[in-house]
């Protein structure tokens, strides 16, 4: 029996880094993100994308399930080892931050 | 055809034609003292700040000398806030602490421009004793404080000899990347071209001489990786004019800034949705399965030949005989 082991603490949630700006080019299927604490401009694949976009401050759980009823209608399926491990690229980017308690509502402009 | 975009997520600003160089072959023949037709620097960030909400994610800064327009490191840090942002720069003006400000302002890369390897053949061109330690300087400044820096350099007869010490100091330096960028016929160049131009099989000898030092990658955009990136290119010069692109600039207008938008002018400017389109006389297969793009630089395929279909002779696939060491009657001053 395989154990999968998360490297996430389940109550971790994930938002855009403050700043952060994406800018999807949908004609050539990938979308743009700057990161302007540490100036660079990224090309995301469109699953990148969408996990960047599903990244809302709601935690890892809430965010897979999107993001895999989001394949599901494309015919994809998604494993959360999958979403944590594009969730983690997208952090070591600087992109996505991790938050320790879920943002409430309107927390993010506050 | 080109891939086609609805607006354009890059765009390059040629912000001031003022210079303290005054370089034999400057584009933008510029001087001094900015030209009066020039927008101010008010003019500048309203309409920079129009491009970040029409979706320009990634803005390149070049000049004449970006740094000498007053106010140039607040449009700067402003700028940064919502763009990735490029400046291209001679250096002299960037000493440790300019390299601080530059960072400070978030800027994402800085382009150092040299015409050499070393201070007589640089010197040669820009006229100004101590230009080259200066650019120099400039990089080692900018590469200390932790700024992504390239180096820039124009290929000419004088200094194709020294590219592969450029690389090598390129790399001693820290930068990350040296642009290898092909000559083209405009502004003071045009006058001295004869005297600086190399045909295209000498280019491509120094080009495939090259050893890229570990570290350090060499961008270039001859055969395989001639580009007609046309199609994602959106520009404008000192006074406003909106060109497609900076190298475009003797040739084409497609509205300016001070009576309309840059996405406007992308949306309805006939010249510019023909360029984007991409249609061409003849490709490279090499370069367009490289670069996804047809028929090589518009610009240089243009000046040759004066059709916007036309194929591009500094390709080698396409020169079809064109001495490229001289100009075409249709260019030469006046
Ligand atoms: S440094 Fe650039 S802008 Fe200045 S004179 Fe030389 S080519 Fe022109
Ligand atoms: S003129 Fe040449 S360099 Fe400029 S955008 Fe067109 S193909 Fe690219």
């Amino acid at each position: 029996m395989t154990v999968s082991i998360s490297v996430f603490c389940p109550t971790d949630c994930f938002r855009l880094e403050p700043g952060v700006r994406l800018r999807p080019v949908p004609e050539l299927g990938h979308c743009l993100a700057y990161t302007p604490a540490r100036p660079a401009l990224h090309r995301l694949n469109p699953s990148a994308w969408l996990l960047a976009e599903l990244a809302d401050g709601r935690p890892l759980a809430a965010i897979a399930a999107d993001f895999g009823e989001a394949m599901a209608e494309i015919g994809g399926e998604a494993k959360l080892s999958d979403v944590e491990a594009a969730l983690v690229g997208l952090i070591e980017l600087g992109i996505v931050g991790k938050l320790a308690t879920p943002a409430t509502e309107g927390s993010q402009n506050a | 055809m080109n891939p086609r975009l609805t607006a354009p997520p890059k765009v390059a600003i040629s912000i001031t034609e003022a210079c303290p160089l005054s370089c034999k072959h400057c584009y933008g023949d510029c001087g001094r003292e900015a030209r009066p037709a020039e927008l101010s620097i008010g003019e500048w960030r309203e309409a920079i700040a129009r491009l970040a909400a029409d979706g320009v994610i990634s803005l390149h800064i070049e000049g004449g000398e970006p740094l000498l327009k007053p106010g140039f490191l607040d449009l700067l840090a402003e700028a940064s806030r919502s763009m990735f942002t490029m400046v291209r720069t001679h250096g002299t003006l960037i000493d440790a602490a300019m390299a601080r400000a530059l960072r400070d302002a978030g800027v994402g890369r800085v382009l150092v421009d040299v015409m050499g390897a070393t201070g007589p053949t640089h010197e040669w061109f820009t006229g100004a004793p101590g230009s080259f330690d200066a650019s120099v300087a400039a990089v080692r400044h900018l590469v200390a404080c932790g700024v992504a820096t390239d180096m820039l350099l124009i290929l000419t007869r004088q200094n194709a000899p020294e590219v592969q010490d450029l690389l090598d100091l390129a790399a001693g330096l820290g930068a990350e990347r040296v642009g290898v960028l092909r000559l083209y016929p405009l502004g003071r160049a045009k006058r001295i071209w004869q005297e600086i131009a190399l045909p295209l099989a000498d280019q491509m000898r120094t080009l495939g001489a090259l050893r890229v030092p570990a570290g350090l990658t060499l961008m270039q955009s001859w055969h395989p990786n001639d580009h007609n990136c046309c199609w994602q290119s959106a520009a404008v010069i000192a006074n406003g004019e909106i060109v497609g692109c900076p190298y475009l600039r003797e040739y084409v207008s497609h509205g300016n800034l001070r009576s309309t938008t840059l996405l406007e002018a992308w949306r309805t400017a006939p010249l510019w949705q023909v360029l984007r389109a991409g249609a061409v006389e003849r490709s490279c297969p090499d370069c367009s399965a490289a670069e996804g793009s047809h028929g090589g630089c518009r610009a240089t395929a243009y000046a040759w030949h004066g059709r916007w279909t036309a194929p591009d002779p500094f390709d080698v696939t396409l020169n079809d005989g064109v001495d490229l060491s001289v100009l075409p009657d249709r260019l030469l001053p006046a």
